[in-house]
């Protein structure tokens, strides 16, 4: 594969990535969120079209193509979250599409279990072929992916963060399966963010920052801190705000929050005029843990504070009452109510106060939603115009604006300048600055490791539910974040 | 490439008119169409006897207003109908014709019959068609089990039949009624916190969780408030009647609903209005009369209306998405 190049409107995804897959190799990609990892892949398998570049494959240059005929060529992928058919069996799945027929229309059930019994025990794969998917673990729904994709006779395997979703011991099983792949002269191209996993596996490594192909070579040529660096070599061009606001007095703090499978014991204390960043990579937990805060997804056990006084928040209506208020990551799905107005977007949340007796006072509420609005400097057309007509930018500063009316100390950001401009990106990053002159607490979710770096005073890093450490302005880098963020040195379990 | 934007600002700017002129197009269709089919068809007693005809089912839009702008539905208004109603009369005969009792007790049970609805759909998560199924067939069951399947006599010629056949200032009583129905669903709506975050529950229920609306409270609140309205409707019903009758007949709540429909609001939840309503609720009335006055069958009924509300909903879905597609661009 050759200097694959592909544009996404804005955005160039990849910009000239080389990858060299050698039959019989298993081949580690790694790098930060959004660096291209996946985007490359839909390449490979066939789901994107690459915009410029050549793809060789067994010697000979391969076109565009579906995924399916991806598939017939002997490529195939393992995807992240896997999407088997639970209820059908596992000699159905590993057909699936492909049946063994006895005449047009009628599957011969008992070819086809026969064949894929083979393949299992030929794998030595401890499942019956007439069980049900469901029935298996995870680990075990990627072993038939495994056995899927043998029985198709794939020359080139791909897999992305296969162990995101299984338990160590589990993880060992499918090492194992994948050394077998290899010695069966496949080549397997991996996907990753766990360091540890890397050195185990790989025969190959490439570091992909960008879009950009970095450094590709034999894994004996890597060591963790060389990745590490590697992957976050970017050099900072842009120019953030910096908060002036000395941090004041603790207005909330965490206690040992936990909830089963999504993050254990954070503990963490955020002042007032403090803006604190959350970094990890995609999946750390750091959203679910904002999301309990807020209400929206209680923890199973764990306190919280604001002022040094212990509340319970079980839902949203409890965090509001408490001063908290979040932003979240999903603005469609979560922010705006996108045919009602800008007004009404701006003011749901504090409605009751603008109410006399028990009807509202709409020139009131006109008055105090336009003031906050413009505020944020958003950009309407009038007050009463739906918010599904603004731009992205514009519907997060209503959204913004519609906490402004709260009375709040705490405010949560997941990812507030996510699919925004550059323009209205900066303009939120001064509102960040403004929110903490006024003497708010300022949580902010982010997965872009400049914005990261460039906004907070202090930074705490998450890996997989745990928080892996915490770094002041002063002594934060990209390196010191990555490292935390791949947890390259554990401090906890 | 020209030719093409022009299509997609014509369907955006047909989706936009639709949403604010629709009703009142279709409203002065139907006026026409009646005014050509029947002479009897556009004078003013027809015109009033078509909404008295009608107030309860008017009643009954109102609750089912409340009901899809939170996005949910209410397909037992048949049965609720019926069991309501016959309790009433029988209230009615047992506590020896205290009209008051009576119809503060009726409403009691439209509004539990609302409970177990808004309960069942938020505590359970159980899909609000279901739900109407399971309690369209309770109420049957219970309509059966306290009447004995036989109608109720004893309400004739009493106080009972004031509510709906009497007359107030020389105004039909159920036409006051339903006009104080729809000043208060008109209120709620448009001028209190409750409505505004009935609105915001529908237009985005995640959105109004994250706002700190509690969402799943303003949905029970809806059912019961819908239950309310439903009994209400009863009392008029079987008292228009002036028997407690355990078979009144199917397709009230096909002919609220598809009124609330063509009145605006959506099947998807986040719109819709009291005047809407009444509005979409009359074009259903008006139709139904021309087809009286025409004199079709009721079979022919049917089947016009089952083809009416499929059109209904189905541009309610192409506005919504043409509406959307323009927003995206």
């Amino acid at each position: 594969m050759k200097d694959i190049v592909k544009i996404f409107p804005g955005v160039r995804a990849l910009d000239g990535v080389t990858l060299r897959v050698r039959p019989g190799s298993v081949h580690v990609i790694v790098g930060e969120n959004g660096a291209g990892k996946s985007t490359l892949m839909k390449v490979i398998s066939g789901e994107y079209v690459a915009d410029g570049g050549e793809m060789i494959y067994k010697g000979s240059p391969v076109g565009k193509r579906s995924i399916m005929e991806t598939i017939n060529m002997g490529i195939s992928m393992i995807a992240q979250e896997l999407n088997p058919v639970g209820i059908m069996t596992v000699a159905e799945n590993i057909f699936l599409g492909r049946e063994p027929r006895l005449t047009k229309g009628i599957v011969d059930d008992r070819l086809m279990n026969t064949r894929a019994q083979e393949i299992l025990d030929e794998m030595n794969i401890p499942y019956r072929a007439t069980q049900q998917l469901r029935q298996l673990p995870v680990s075990g729904q990627q072993l038939v992916e495994i056995a899927k994709a043998v029985s198709r006779n794939a020359s080139l395997v791909i897999m992305d963060e296969p162990t995101s979703s299984i338990a160590d011991k589990e993880v060992d099983i499918l090492f194992e399966q994948v050394n077998k792949l290899r010695d069966r002269g496949v080549g397997i191209i991996y996907i990753t963010h766990k360091m540890d996993e890397v050195f185990k596996i790989a025969d190959d490594i490439t570091v992909i920052r960008d879009g950009k192909g970095i450094e590709t070579g034999p894994a004996s040529n890597f060591d963790i801190d060389k990745l590490i660096t590697l992957m976050v070599g970017r050099q900072i061009t842009d120019l953030y705000p910096v908060n002036q606001t000395p941090p004041g007095e603790v207005v909330l703090e965490v206690k040992d929050l936990s909830k089963r499978g999504k993050y254990h014991d954070i503990s963490f204390q955020l002042h007032r005029g403090e803006i604190l960043g959350f970094a990890g990579l995609v999946g750390a937990g750091r959203s679910e843990v904002m999301r309990a805060v807020f209400g929206l997804e209680p923890a199973d056990s764990g306190e919280i504070y604001i002022d040094g006084e212990k509340k319970r928040i079980r839902d949203t209506t409890d965090a509001f009452a408490n001063g908290i208020g979040m932003v979240t990551e999903d603005r469609r799905g979560e922010g705006i109510i996108p045919a009602a107005s800008v007004k009404e977007n701006a003011s749901i949340a504090s409605i009751r106060k603008y109410v006399k007796g028990f009807i509202i006072d709409e020139k009131a509420e006109l008055a105090a939603a336009k003031a906050s609005v413009d505020s944020m400097a958003a950009k309407y057309a009038t007050m009463n115009q739906p918010i599904r007509n603004l731009s992205g930018g514009n519907q997060q500063k209503v959204i913004l604006s519609r906490l402004m009316l709260m009375d709040l100390k705490v405010l949560i950001l997941d990812e507030p300048t996510r699919g925004i401009d550059v323009g209205a990106k900066r303009e939120i990053h001064q509102l960040m600055c403004d929110f903490a002159a006024r003497g708010y607490g300022v949580v902010m979710i982010s997965s872009e490791m400049p914005e990261v770096l460039g906004m907070s005073d202090r930074i705490i890093v998450m890996h997989e539910g745990y928080v892996t450490g915490e770094l002041l302005r002063a002594e934060a880098s990209q390196e010191a974040v990555m490292r935390l963020a791949v947890a390259s040195t554990p401090q906890h379990r | 490439m020209s030719e093409k934007k022009e299509v997609v600002k014509q369907k955006k700017s047909f989706a936009e008119l639709y949403s604010k002129y629709g009703t009142f197009s279709i409203l002065a269709l139907v006026l026409i169409i009646g005014t050509i089919a029947s002479p009897q068809f556009l004078t003013l007693d027809n015109m009033l006897n078509v909404i008295r005809q009608n107030s309860y089912l008017l009643i009954i839009a109102f609750g089912t207003t409340f009901v899809m702008v939170v996005g949910c539905i209410n397909i037992a208004y048949d049965m609720m109908l019926a069991l309501v109603g016959c309790a009433s009369c029988l209230i009615y005969v047992a506590l020896g014709g205290n009209l008051l009792i009576t119809v503060l007790l009726s409403l009691m049970i439209g509004a539990l019959l609302g409970v177990a609805y808004g309960f069942l759909v938020t505590h359970f998560n159980l899909p609000p068609f279901i739900v109407g199924l399971a309690i369209s067939s309770f109420c049957q069951g219970m309509t059966l089990l306290i009447t004995g399947g036989r109608s109720i006599p004893g309400t004739m010629g009493t106080s009972y039949t004031l509510i709906g056949q009497g007359f107030f200032f020389g105004i039909p009583v159920p036409i006051i009624i339903m006009f104080a129905c729809m000043a208060v669903t008109w209120v709620i709506l448009r001028k209190m916190i409750f409505g505004r975050h009935a609105i915001a529950v529908g237009g985005n229920r995640q959105a109004a969780i994250a706002s700190g609306i509690r969402a799943k409270r303003v949905i029970l609140i809806v059912y019961i408030m819908d239950g309310l309205l439903c009994g209400l409707a009863a009392i008029v019903f079987m008292s228009r009647l002036g028997v407690g009758q355990p078979n009144p007949g199917t397709g009230y709540g096909f002919d609220a609903i598809t009124g609330v429909n063509i009145g605006g609001a959506s099947l998807s939840g986040g719109s819709g209005g009291a005047v809407g309503s009444f509005i979409g609720v009359l074009i259903v009335g008006l139709l139904n009369n021309i087809m009286n006055l025409r004199g079709l069958s009721s079979a022919w009924q049917f089947i016009i209306k089952g083809i009416l509300i499929v059109i209904a909903v189905i541009i309610d879905m192409k506005t919504k998405e043409a509406m959307v597609k323009g927003s995206a661009k």
